[in-house]
This record gives C-alpha cells, structure tokens and sequence, in this order.
C-alpha cells in the first residue's frame, strides 16, 4: 500500500513541475484558440449562435477561395522546390566537407537579414524604376513594377527559397551525418555505385529528416507573407493574395465571425495535414 | 532516498507558488502598486488644477485696440469701441480692479476728438504712463483706399497717414512723442507691436524687423532683424531684452547693446502661442491650444501648469489675443464668434487635477468641427475629461491600417471610444455589425432644422446610425461655353477634346494627368460605375475610363502631385502667367461659402463665365464629411449629448472650412455677406495677360446664394472616396493610359483585381 501510494506520490511530481508553463500555455493559447472555435459559431459583436452559417460564408466568399487557391498553389510550388535544392545543396556540401565552411555560412546568411531589409532591396530590384527594369530598358524592353504583375508570385517564391534554404540545408546536413559510413562501406563493397547508394541507403535514413524539414518548411510557408505585406500593403496582385491578407483585413473590418471560422479550417487542414504526414511516415518507417 | 523525493516535491511546489503569488500582485491601473490599491483610492488622487471662468467686456464694446494691459500697479486697462470691423472712434477706457471680472469706464478727456483716428497699440511704461499709436483715417484717405480697391494698384507709402506716439502721464496730460519710424523692405512702415522699456524708450516690431527709438531724440538705436512677423507674432520685454517668437524659437536680443542673444527653443509651430513674463521676473508663460505652460528662467523644461483639453483654450473657433498673469492665476483674452472673452484661470486644491470620469472621442484624423464639439462639451461637463483622440495626428507613427486594427480591437473587447468619427474607418462593416446605436433620439432635437438629404445619408432600416455633421459638394467653373456643354461626364470630354482641337495650346483643367483626373471625378463618377453591393459596373466603368483618357489625351499627363485646396485651384485658374497655360475649367471640391466668393468675384471681373455642379456620371452628389456614431458598448447618454451638441448652432455656425453645415439655418446664415455695407472685402493678388493685378473680392449676390442653397438642398447622392479602390483602379490602367493596352482589356482587369477586395 506504501510502495503503490509512494508510486502514484512519484508519478505526479512531474506535475508541479510543467504547471507554471502549462497555465502559461493555456492563458495565452489554449484558451484564445477555445475562444476562437467559438467565435467562429457566433457573430462577432453580440456573440449570438449563428451554427454554420459562418462556415458557409467563408467557403462562399470569392476572396477566401482566391487566398485559399494562392496559398495552396505557393506551398505545391515552393515546398517541392524547396526540398530538392536544400537536399542537393547538403547532398554537394557534405560530399567536400574541408571547404564547406564558407559556403554553409553563405547558405545560412539570408536568414540573418531583417525582413525589412529583405524588403528594400526587392524594392530597389523590381520597382519601376528599380534595377531590373534598368537592364529591361538597356535591352529594348518596357520597364514595369514587378511586384504588380503576375510575376509577383514568382518575386514571392523566390524569396521563399532564398530565405528558407540555408536552414534546411543544415537540417539535411545534420540528417547525412546520422548516417553510419559502415553502410557506404558495405555497399561499394557488394558493387552498388552512387546513385544505388544514394536511393537504398540515402534516402531512406533520411526520412525521419524529411518529415522535420517538410512540417518546417511548412509551417515557414507562411511567415513569407512579412514580406508581402511589407512590399505591397494590403491587397496586393491577385497572384500573391494570401490567406493572412484576407485575415488582416478582415480583420480591419471587424469580420471576426469569418475570420475564426476561416482560422478553424485553416487550423484544421494543417493538423490534417501533419497528422497524415506522420502516419504516412510511421508506415514507412 | 526518501528525503531527496520529499524535498524534490517540496521545491516543486513552493515554485509553483512563488509563479503564482507573483501573477497576483500586479499593479491595478492608475496606482503605483497593487498593495496600496487595496487601501483609501481618495488619498491617491492626485488634486487641484486651474479652473475657468468666463468674464465679460462691457456690452458696447466690440473691438480692443490692442487686447488688455496689466498696469503696474495691478489693475488692468483696455481702449475699446463700438464699431464692428472698423478700428475707429469714439473710443473709451475702462479700468478693472478685479482681475478682469468687471470693468469701469474712466473719463479720458485726451480720447476725445479721436473719432477719426485708429488707435492700433498701446502699452505702459514703468513710471505709470500710458503709451497708445494712432492714425489718421480722414474721409479723404479713406476714399484713396477705396479707388485703390477698384484699381488694384495700392497708395504709395507717403500717401500713408503717419503713425503718431503719444504719452498719457499718470496726472492725464498728453503729449506727442516724434519717432522717426524705420521702413520695411517694401517702403511701407507697418508696426505690429508697442514696447516701452524700463528707462522711456521704445520698441517697436515692424513686420521684419524690431526697432528701439531712443525716446529722447526719436530716432533708432538699435534694429533687430527679426525675420518675417505676422500680425499676430508675440514679443515682449524683460531684464532688458527684448524676445521675439518665431514658430520654433523665442529670438533674444540685448536693448543695451544690441547685440543678438541665446535663443529659447520651443516645439515646432508655437509661433501663434502668446508669451508673457512672470510678474517676478523668474519664468517666463506661454499660452497657446494645449494649455499654459511655465519655463523657470534658466531652465529648459516647460512645465505645463493647464491641460488645454479640459479648458477652451482648445477650441478651434477661440482666437488667442493677449495673455496675462494677475495675482491669483491669469487672465487670457480670446476671440470667439465675433467677441471679446476674457477667460480667468484660478488655483482651485479641492478638485481633482484631471476628472475621474472619462469620455471618449476617436477619429483617424484631426477634425476641428469635432474638435469644436469636444471643447464645449468640456465646458457643459467640467466633472468629466473628453479626451479627443486623432489616431493619426502629425507626430504618430503608425499607419491607418494599425490604427482600425487597435481600435477594432478595443470594440471586440466590449469597450472601445464612445463616440466615433467614422471618415476612414470601416463604416458599414461596423454598420452591419451592430457596433453603432441609433441616432434617432440624439437627433431628434434638431431634426426639423437638419438638410433630411445629407442627414439621413446612412439611414438604414435599423435607424440612422451614423450621421455626417458636414458635407462638401463637387463645383466647377468655367467659360460659359464649357459649363453649357458640360452637362453630364461623356459631353464634358468630348467638348473638351474638341476644344483642344481647335486650340492646340489650350488646358482644359489644372491637373490633367489620368490619376489626378480620375481622383477628382471619382466623387461624380463612382455612384454610377459601382453597384449597390459595391462591385464595379463593367459597362458604366468603361465609360469612366474613356472619358478620362479623352481629357487626359489633351494634355501633357504630367502630375503635378501637389494637392492644392479649393482656395489656390480658384487663383491658378484665374491667373495666367503668360504662357497660356490658364486652365479653362476650375474643378474642386467645396467646403465652405468662402470657396464660392473668390470664382465669382473673378467671373464677374472677366465675364463670360458661370458656375456649375462638377460634371460626371452621376447627378446632385454631394461627400458626406465627419461622419459621427456612437458605439453601442460606451456611455451612451453622453455620447447623444455630444452628437447633439456637433449638430447644433454654436458648432454648426462655426466655419473651420471642413464642410458645409448640415443645418439649413446655419448654412443660411453663412451664405450671408460677412462684409458690413461699404465694406471692400478682401484683395487677392491675380495675373492676366501676364500682369499683375489686385482682385476685389466681396460676396457674390444674394439670388446666386439663394440658387446654392436651393442646389444643396436637392442633392440626394453620397459619394465617400474609397482610396483602396482608387489605388487599384490607377494602378491596373496605368498601360491604357500610355496606350499600350486595350479598353476592355482594361476594365477587365481592374475588375478581376478589385474582386478579392470589393469580395472580402
């Protein structure tokens, strides 16, 4: 009876220990989450039970289908991208690893930069009058705001990938040297050459990697609105019409019943997302 | 083993409490520490402050000669008359032993025979004397002037009456003193303020620079280059210097030797703040808007002794005039509505410094209609602090957007200002959100004086829950021609291409550029290219954009970029520099009966021109301004107090050029002649044919008021800029304008970009 009490008494301890950081978390965000789930089942000033009909209105509304269509399109096309340069480049750096060090630190200095340097300086390359219509004009071609056109995206992806490389490039880095020389020996050893090496040894120790980096890059996907906010305001070109624009001026308009009810789905197909991600990878391993 | 567990657990748990115990002994607002909020809140009220009261001239006294004089020995003294506008005569003094709070007439037998003369400076000497500059107004010069009004062409300097000084000793005989007065640059003498000095000499400020006359032989001693003056610059004299103040400095000079001294910083645009030394000669008083303030001789902080906000000093219709310290607080004398008020300040320990009880006024941007409202309410409810807020005054840093999103976020928390200025904000967001309480009854009291169109602009099924308290409408002037053909959008262009056709070297309008054109026929336009649910109308929108690039195609699409305001569009328009490049029509949008008289004087001057409402798609538009509501979760009583009193006659009647009344009696009573009969009204410098001339402006007739204000009362369509969709709207037809890009192309664009916005 002692040893079963001393044992619960035990078990417990941990407790006292995470409560301090767990009320944290929850004042500041378990709570407003709960908040938000239900704002987004109520109106926004009287809190009245509205059901679905909020949910409705966000899957009906143009803007949110248009944000959805832009942020869905930004992830397929940046995260793929992403992946396979950051891969290639650790897959090169790891392969020369005395003169590696200048090259990491080249990688990882993007990330260094404020965001609204990143900012001044693609204003001072895509603007108008900025460099890149300099060399338009030098060739014979209009000059135009980039940022304006449908090459804003392509502005937007690229600073994605320049932004977010040299993080992943160390997190592979990191995933290549887990990988045991032994297995290489054996290889080349039972005649496999470097792209067999590469897809059965490679590849498949590096899939708890993968999924870290997917989710990672992921979730960064969406801090590259800063920019887009900082270098076109709040309704930029159609192409780069975000799902935190639509939230940001929603909720400059007080829209706040759509607004949760679109931060729940949003909320909701993220956690989908990685939940699937980790089953997917649980099989696999 | 055992222990090591028990005080494992120990350790966790006195943690965990110390976290705890320490979230709980947060400071509760407006007290130093938690602890000492759990005690007497009285004790820590902070208590006193100046407290106002209103004193009175004289009933027949309507104009000062120059403001009131402190004696030295205490009393205080003013030279007034009876007339309305004119500083002339018959004149009478009046002495106070009060502080100002009443006023007996002296006899003053060296005022007699002064009828003719205006008295325009006065001042007193150390000894007691009394110091006053007069000039001669005869019949004769007076006539002078009024030719000189029809000519444009002003009187010499030596056709000028002289000013004359003159000392009245403390036993009553007066004497002349001869002053040789130094010119200004342009030949003239204008004096602007009167001195004396400890020993009998004088001062003077001229308008650019300051002089001081030996007093016995009347010439200059010493010439202080002071820079431009207006008439209402402050200077004064302490320990034998005198101090001039320019919008950011006091400038110091020495009387002994001349000499320029250290100058006094002062925060940007305090250049129409009064300044006055203390009676002590240890600090020197500045008066202005935002309250009194101290600065201790030597020192550098102002100290600020009354908070403006919760006195009248504030109010956008008071005109500061002279400031003075008596021996309980000061006296500060203001102009307001056409009278003399002498305002006192005293020391009062029993009230709290700042009122406990808080009302809330928010607007984007600073609005002296509300400004107005919020100071008389101050008045009406001493107990309570209005606290107006302008989110983006000049020295905030922060955007528009961040300034929504604050405030959205006070009212999602249920709390929030209690009467909002809704011009920028999200109005019908927070219209259809239940934000905003009906009106109805705050306006209730007025309704029948109210113009029903603008006042019910925003009456929604749910009641009116949002009303303007000014509007401005699109004008336009021109050749008689232009406006007969101008008669909607579509003519209007074709005419003026037309016209361009057969006059190459013609400019149909100031700013010709499309985004200049498009944001001044966007209030005429909008109503017909947008739909009732926002969206843009493709066909109507088309016609917008051609219209534009018709009238833009006729000039050299340049910006000019600066936006110039009513007043100095009508002077471009009416000026030609030589070149040709007058502009044939005058667009604008007008907000005061002030912005009518310059074109019509200029119109009657030339000929062959007339007004018009401004052309475009759609008709009788007006632009609803300071658009008031009040949030359902503030206090409400007040708050409909507030809006009634925005809505009244003492703010209605007030013009702070922001917009038109919406009261029909006001809007009546500003379309009347300011200008008493034989009034010249005011001049304005024009050129045409490439000379220059001066404009007599009065007021135009009383049948073309009758016909605004029959206009006004039939307009019956709102039109709010919406700068968001303007941006994209130049942004996405930036390539048809230079002609690389199609009509249809275009307006497609611009609509499929607008979508997400004009969609959320």
């Amino acid at each position: 009876m002692k040893q079963k009490r001393r044992r619960i008494r035990g078990s417990f301890g941990w407790f006292f220990f995470v409560l301090p950081s767990l009320i944290g978390v929850a004042v500041f965000v378990l709570v407003p989450f709960a908040d938000v789930i239900r704002r987004s089942f109520a109106e926004t000033m009287s809190g009245t039970p509205v059901g679905l009909c909020n949910y409705q209105t966000v899957f009906a509304n143009r803007a949110f289908q248009q944000a959805s269509y832009n942020t869905i399109r930004f992830v397929l096309i940046c995260m793929p991208a992403l992946l396979l340069l950051s891969l290639l480049v650790a897959l090169i750096l790891h392969g020369q690893p005395e003169r590696s060090g200048l090259f990491k630190t080249t990688f990882l200095l993007p990330m260094a930069v404020p965001v609204a340097s990143v900012v001044l300086l693609w204003k001072a390359l895509f603007h108008q009058n900025g460099l890149l219509s300099s060399f338009m004009v030098s060739v014979g071609a209009q000059p135009q705001d980039w940022m304006k056109t449908g090459w804003a995206f392509w502005v937007l992806v690229f600073s994605y990938i320049w932004k977010n490389l040299g993080y992943d490039m160390i997190l592979w880095l990191a995933g290549l040297a887990g990988i045991s020389p032994s297995l290489y020996e054996a290889a080349q050893v039972d005649g496999a050459g470097r792209l067999r090496c590469f897809t059965a040894i490679t590849l498949p120790n590096l899939l708890p990697t993968l999924y870290t980096i997917t989710v990672l890059s992921f979730l960064n996907s969406f801090k590259v609105f800063r920019e887009a906010y900082l270098v076109a305001g709040d309704y930029p070109h159609s192409s780069m019409y975000m799902l935190q624009h639509l939230f940001n001026n929603w909720f400059a308009d007080l829209d706040m019943d759509k607004l949760c009810a679109a931060a729940v789905v949003v909320g909701f197909v993220i956690f989908l997302l990685i939940l699937l991600l980790r089953r997917a990878w649980e099989k696999d391993i | 083993m055992k222990q090591v567990g028990y005080f494992r657990r120990l350790l966790a748990g006195l943690c965990t409490l110390a976290l705890l115990a320490s979230c709980s002994f947060a400071p509760k607002e407006g007290t130093a520490s938690g602890l000492e909020a759990s005690g007497s809140d009285a004790s820590n009220v902070a208590m006193g402050r100046y407290i106002e009261e209103e004193y009175a001239l004289p009933a027949e006294i309507n104009i000062l000669a120059d403001g009131i004089d402190s004696m030295p020995d205490g009393r205080l003294s003013f030279i007034g008359c009876s007339h309305e506008l004119e500083h002339l005569g018959p004149w009478s003094l009046f002495y106070s032993e009060d502080g100002g709070k009443s006023w007996e007439k002296q006899e003053a037998p060296w005022l007699q025979g002064m009828d003719s003369e205006v008295i325009s400076h006065t001042a007193y000497g150390a000894d007691g004397s009394f110091y006053f500059i007069t000039q001669s107004y005869t019949d004769a010069f007076q006539e002078t002037l009024s030719a000189a009004m029809q000519t444009g062409v002003m009187p010499a300097p030596e056709e000028y009456p002289p000013y004359i000084l003159h000392q009245v000793a403390p036993d009553g005989n007066m004497s002349d003193i001869r002053i040789q007065w130094v010119p200004d640059e342009d030949g003239y003498v204008n004096l602007l303020a009167l001195h004396i000095a400890e020993n009998g000499d004088i001062v003077v400020q001229h308008q650019t620079s300051a002089v001081h006359y030996d007093r016995q032989t009347g010439k200059a001693k010493h010439t202080f280059l002071t820079g431009f003056a207006n008439y209402n610059a402050s200077s004064f004299l302490y320990d034998d210097i005198y101090a001039f103040v320019t919008n950011n400095e006091v400038q110091q000079y020495s009387l002994a030797n001349g000499d320029t001294l250290d100058s006094i910083s002062l925060a940007e645009g305090d250049g129409s703040a009064l300044f006055v030394p203390s009676r002590d000669g240890k600090a020197l008083y500045r008066c202005d808007g935002r309250g009194i303030y101290r600065l201790v001789k030597g020192g550098s902080i102002w100290e600020r002794l009354l908070d403006g906000e919760l006195s009248s000093l504030t109010l956008p219709s008071v005109r500061l005039q002279s400031l003075l310290e008596k021996e309980e607080g000061f006296l500060v004398l203001v102009r307001e509505e056409g009278r003399n008020i002498p305002l006192s300040y005293r020391f009062d320990e029993t009230v709290p410094t700042v009122p406990e009880k808080a009302f809330t006024i928010y607007s984007l941007y600073e609005n002296s209609t509300i400004r107005q409202a919020a100071g008389l309410m101050q008045r009406a409810h001493p107990e309570v602090r209005v606290d107006y807020t302008a989110a983006l005054a000049e020295e905030s840093g922060q955007t528009a957007s961040d300034a929504v999103r604050a405030l959205n976020t006070e009212l999602l928390a249920g709390k929030g200002p209690d009467v909002l200025l809704l011009d920028g904000l999200p109005l019908q967001s927070y219209i259809a959100k239940g934000v905003l309480l009906d009106l109805k009854e705050a306006v209730a009291p007025e309704a029948n004086v109210l113009l029903p169109n603008i006042a019910q602009a925003f009456q929604q099924e749910s009641g009116l829950l949002a009303i303007p308290t000014r509007f401005a409408v699109p004008h336009m002037w021109g050749k008689d021609a232009f406006i007969d053909a101008a008669a909607d959008f579509e003519s209007m262009a074709a005419y003026i291409e037309e016209y361009h056709r057969q006059n190459p070297d013609s400019r149909a309008l100031l700013y010709m550029a499309p985004s200049e054109l498009m944001e001044d026929f966007y209030y005429t336009c909008a109503p017909a290219f947008r739909a009732q649910d926002g969206s843009i109308r493709r066909e109507e929108f088309m016609q917008f954009l051609s219209g534009i690039k018709q009238i833009a195609d006729t000039g050299d699409m340049q910006e000019i970029g600066y936006p110039y305001d009513a007043g100095i569009r009508s002077i471009l328009w009416a000026s030609d520099d030589g070149e040709g490049t007058q502009p044939e029509i005058l667009c604008y949008l007008s907000q005061s009966m002030e912005d009518l008289a310059f074109p019509d004087a200029y119109c009657a001057f030339v000929g062959g021109r007339k007004f018009a409402l401004m052309a475009g798609q759609a008709e009788n538009v007006f632009v609803p301004q300071g658009i008031l509501g009040v949030n359902r979760a503030g206090q409400q009583e007040l708050a409909k107090e507030f809006v009634a009193l925005a809505l009244s006659e003492r703010v209605q009647g007030c013009d702070f050029e922001d917009g038109y009344p919406v009261r029909l009696d006001m809007l009546q009573s500003l379309s009347a002649s300011p200008y008493p009969e034989g009034d010249d009204g005011k001049q304005v410098q024009i050129f045409v044919d490439g000379e220059e001339k001066w404009l007599q402006v009065l007021w135009p007739s009383e049948e073309f008021m009758q016909g605004i204000l029959e206009t006004m009362q039939s307009l019956s369509t709102p039109s709010i800029l919406d700068p968001v969709l303007l941006q994209m709207i130049v942004e996405e037809t930036r390539e048809y304008f230079a002609g690389s890009k199609g009509l249809e192309e275009t307006a497609d664009a611009v609509i499929e970009r607008t979508q997400a916005y004009l969609s959320e």
